[in-house]
């Protein structure tokens, strides 16, 4: 809670700063904020076994609209640890100015909101705290015809998606009287008890499935996801892919495993059938085409469905995967933009292409991209290995049918993930300008890179502060 | 333990160093050798499974837990003997090649992995890791269309994996309250018919793809043929017997359930492949090309011979593993000896060689020989046993693996005497260097050492392959 307060004071100070001050003094503050954040996040999860979760915001938040517990305080941490990544390795270059920080920040808290929101009202505040400064973003380069259209793209996508999230949650009001997270699941648990079949809360749950389903870009409604994250610039973009990603996902978690886990049954089969798709379908696109942007934008596609299966698995199963695959897809994801990005330079051809030659330019990036792109495709000793195993291993008594598509759908993402090695190590014309890279940025990819490798080394470490 | 990480930490450390690394990358693969040469002094072969390191590792199911049986041992000789070898056969590559270096010892590291393995997931991580150098090897200093070839093995063998992969989850999921992936925990678990046929051939898929057996050799002629000398090398000598070892040691004793209706399969695609591949090896232009096949028609017969799951066969299969490492890296070696003085391997533009250098000569004949099973070469024991053990498993079989004997020595005499003999076509031959003099005799030595002892390498795994094969048959009292 305090974190969040932090956060959303944070912004509008950010926001007032900005006025006539320089950026590089409002960077300095996120950058503050994010830290302080942090550290009352990590307070809060060291310490919140020993009080009571509710705790002393029962006094403050009005019905528990919030509820902090271990979950959504991990989620929150990654979500700011991501945040913070994508915040020191574009930020230098790319003239970031105080009105797009407030708005990322503004973003960000959204995601805390939905990460542990225990009302729908919440969540439904979250998701339209996260999704507004989005659609400014995804527009922030005002010149650029493509960034334009990803917003209004976005922003109409968004707006019927939250549309149809909200009539969801108005159908699961009127079957259960309520929209308190716990007071649903324990109307559903009752009914299924009873042996009813109730229409009204099945089209509920459908209707908030598809509403979820669009903000994580999964199957059959990902089609707006390649052409955002293409014409978006590169730092919405993959602030989009991670920070968007973890939120959606943790608030996607909570409200199917928390609060309908009791009815998974009646949801179960079509969010395995969308998840499989998901993986097909992403993967399949991926491999044809020529521009690395939109490859890695429908790979994010597939990643989603992978993710999808830790939501049907068992609950705790099914979180530990989800974190540590979380982990590692934004590790390596911001790695990954970031060479794009340089690689780049300032027109915005993102094809392959961009990494001929990367091999001779620098022994560091290379091990970067590879370790990133390895992870990505789960090959072991990588963050990716460690989710996949994670999620592979909670899925396979439940929906083995699921896991063979997945498995499918990771050997057919070989083929598109490697195709940049042609190009950066075995292509012969290595043209490419030196790339200057400032001491900031080599310590955040430094760290990226370690999360990635310790992480797929030893997972355990992520599951120490159980 | 120490057979891992002392490969892999001499890789990283290479990979930076320049020109050092290639003595560092060696200097890691000997000090590797030696430790293991320690091992193989204290080892004792009836005691079972020796020198165990186990600790948790990813969780508490998932232990980092390797340990050395007689199987194993055999495998790592072969493995740290080669490696070395492997490494001054390259030798002469000094500059821009820092990488090269490192990717060897590394290989060594992950192989190492792979067959001291007692954990389900830790063998999958190795046999993954395993994969990940020999696809920079070839991909950077391949030749032809390299991309795309090391792009479908790669894709090949990943296929592979992830079937394993998923049977080796299945099997865990079956394993009380999904405790652990340990060896002794995963053979116990009982399957339903309809669940050890997925689950072996799932795991089935994962070594028929790296051994290669006949309808999964997609990958295997183009890679050996594009990828550089080392990358041949450790691909034919050592990956490949990966695959075989996984089929004795993983698919045959976790899902005997399976082995009646799959080893009709291994079997027969073992010795048709045995047969298509001699064939097509005596048409062959391309030196390389033709190892490649016979290699591919050699390894049919060793998972024949295996898949029989007989003390003769397995026996055999094991011995005949380690001479088929030594002969392919030699045949590679020479090979690639002939082709960085000639610029060329096809045979119509080599011949009268043996005249310009003697030495060379005798190195390259008494390899051939060791290739085509001449007695008191290396190759001769094992193929008598594995042949031996398909004659009982049938005769018409049997009879067919037979003919490779006389297939292999038309191919390869062939290969011999239009490269070696005859004309000169204007062929040179400048003499050998000292480290292409120490891997050769060393590989020379090899063929003809063990083509007189043989029972050495027996007796290391006598004892591990008599409990093994009890523990395939007793376990589920399916086989006889």
């Amino acid at each position: 809670m305090t974190s969040l307060l932090i956060l959303f004071l944070g912004a509008i100070v950010v926001l007032y700063y900005g006025i006539n001050k320089s950026e590089g003094k409002s960077l300095l503050i996120t950058d503050i904020l994010l830290l302080a954040a942090l550290s009352s996040l990590v307070y809060d999860l060291l310490t919140v076994k020993t009080r009571n979760v509710l705790g002393w915001l029962t006094e403050y938040v009005p019905e528990n609209m919030l509820i902090w517990n271990f979950n959504s305080i991990a989620f929150s941490i990654v979500l700011v640890l991501a945040f913070l990544l994508v915040l020191g390795l574009f930020s230098r270059n790319n003239h970031i100015g105080a009105d797009l920080l407030g708005l990322m920040l503004f973003s960000v808290c959204g995601g805390m909101l939905m990460a542990s929101f225990s009302n729908l009202i919440m969540l439904f505040l979250g998701i339209e705290c996260l999704s507004i400064p989005l659609y400014v973003l995804a527009g922030s380069k005002k010149s650029d015809l493509a960034s334009n259209e990803s917003a209004v793209k976005y922003f109409l996508m968004g707006a019927f998606s939250t549309a149809i999230f909200l009539m969801g949650c108005a159908f699961l009001y009127g079957g259960t009287g309520s929209l308190e997270l716990e007071s649903i699941s324990r109307a559903t648990s009752m009914i299924t008890h009873l042996g009813i079949k109730s229409n009204l809360i099945f089209s509920g749950i459908i209707l908030l499935m598809a509403g979820m389903l669009f903000k994580i870009s999964a199957f059959p409604f990902h089609f707006w996801s390649p052409d955002v994250y293409d014409g978006s610039p590169n730092r919405t973009t993959v602030f989009m892919a991670t920070v968007v990603k973890i939120a959606a996902f943790a608030a996607f978690y909570r409200l199917f495993n928390e609060g309908l886990g009791d009815v998974k049954n009646w949801w179960g089969v079509t969010l395995a059938v969308s998840a499989g798709a998901t993986i097909l379908f992403g993967n399949i696109a991926a491999i044809r085409q020529s521009s690395f942007k939109r490859m890695l934008a429908y790979s994010s596609v597939a990643h989603a469905g992978y993710m999808l299966m830790a939501i049907l698995a068992l609950p705790q199963n099914g979180f530990w995967a989800l974190l540590v695959y979380l982990i590692a897809y934004t590790s390596s994801a911001v790695s990954v933009f970031y060479l794009l990005d340089r690689t780049s330079g300032e027109n915005s051809n993102f094809s392959f292409d961009n990494f001929n030659g990367l091999g001779k330019q620098s022994k560091w990036l290379s091990l970067i991209l590879i370790v990133s792109m390895f992870s990505m495709a789960g090959i072991p000793m990588t963050a990716g290995f460690a989710g996949k195993y994670g999620l592979f291993s909670s899925i396979i008594t439940s929906y083995p049918w699921l896991l063979y598509i997945a498995l499918i759908g990771s050997a057919i993402s070989i083929a598109y993930y490697f195709r940049v090695f042609k190009h950066a190590f075995f292509s012969e014309d290595g043209s490419m300008t030196a790339l200057k890279i400032g001491v900031m940025e080599w310590i955040f990819l430094a760290l990226s890179l370690t999360i990635t490798l310790l992480v797929g080394c030893w997972p355990a470490v992520i599951t120490l502060c159980k | 333990m120490e057979l891992i990480f002392i490969p892999i930490v001499a890789a990283f450390i290479a990979a930076w160093t320049g020109k050092w690394s290639r003595w560092i990358s060696l200097l890691g693969s000997i000090i590797s050798g030696v430790f293991l040469l320690y091992f193989f002094m204290h080892f004792n072969p009836d005691a079972g499974v020796q020198w165990q390191w186990n600790k948790p590792w990813f969780s508490s199911a998932i232990h980092f837990h390797s340990g050395i049986d007689g199987i194993s041992m055999v495998l790592l000789i072969l493995t740290n003997v080669l490696c070395p070898l492997i490494l001054l056969s390259a030798f002469h590559k000094k500059e821009d090649n820092a990488l090269l270096f490192a990717l060897i010892v590394g290989m060594q590291g992950a192989l190492n992995g792979v067959f001291v393995a007692r954990d389900g997931l830790m063998f999958y991580i190795f046999w993954e890791l395993a994969l990940i150098p020999v696809y920079f090897i070839a991909g950077l200093w391949g030749e032809g269309n390299r991309f795309k070839t090391t792009l479908r093995f790669f894709i090949y063998t990943f296929i592979g994996s992830l079937a394993m992969l998923a049977s080796l989850i299945y099997l865990f999921s079956k394993t009380p309250d999904s405790s652990s992936f340990s060896y002794e925990t995963l053979v116990a678990v009982q399957l339903n018919p309809n669940e050890a046929f997925w689950v072996g051939a799932g795991l089935l898929l994962a070594f028929a793809v790296k051994i290669p057996v006949m309808p999964f050799h997609g990958w295997q002629p183009a890679t050996y043929t594009e990828a550089p000398a080392v990358g041949s090398m450790l691909l034919s000598g050592i990956m490949l017997k990966m695959g075989l070892y996984g089929l004795l040691r993983w698919f045959m004793p976790l899902v005997p359930e399976s082995l009646p209706t799959f080893m009709p399969f291994i079997v027969g695609a073992g010795i048709i492949g045995i047969l298509y591949a001699a064939l097509i090896a005596i048409r062959q232009n391309d030196m390389k090309r033709i190892v490649a096949y016979s290699s591919l028609s050699h390894v049919g017969l060793i998972a024949a011979g295996i898949a029989v799951a007989g003390e003769t066969g397995v026996q055999g299969g094991i011995l005949q593993m380690f001479s088929h490492g030594v002969n392919a890296v030699g045949l590679f070696l020479a090979i690639d000896i002939i082709e960085r003085r000639n610029q060329t391997r096809f045979l119509h533009a080599l011949g009268g060689m043996a005249a310009q250098s003697r030495a060379f000569a005798v190195f390259f004949l008494v390899i051939v020989l060791g290739a085509t099973a001449v007695p008191f070469t290396n190759g001769f024991p094992g193929e008598l046993l594995l042949l031996k053990t398909v004659f009982s498993y049938h005769r018409v079989w049997g009879v067919m693996a037979g003919i490779t004997i006389i297939l292999c020595a038309v191919y390869m005499l062939r290969m011999y005497q239009f490269s070696m003999l005859g004309e000169s076509k204007g062929t040179v031959f400048n003499p050998l260097a000292w480290h292409e003099w120490v891997a050769l005799s060393g590989i020379v030595l090899l063929i003809v050492f063990f083509g007189l002892f043989p029972q050495l390498i027996m007796d290391i795994s006598a004892p591990a392959v008599k409990q093994l094969l009890i523990l395939i048959q007793n376990t589920k009292g399916v086989m006889s």
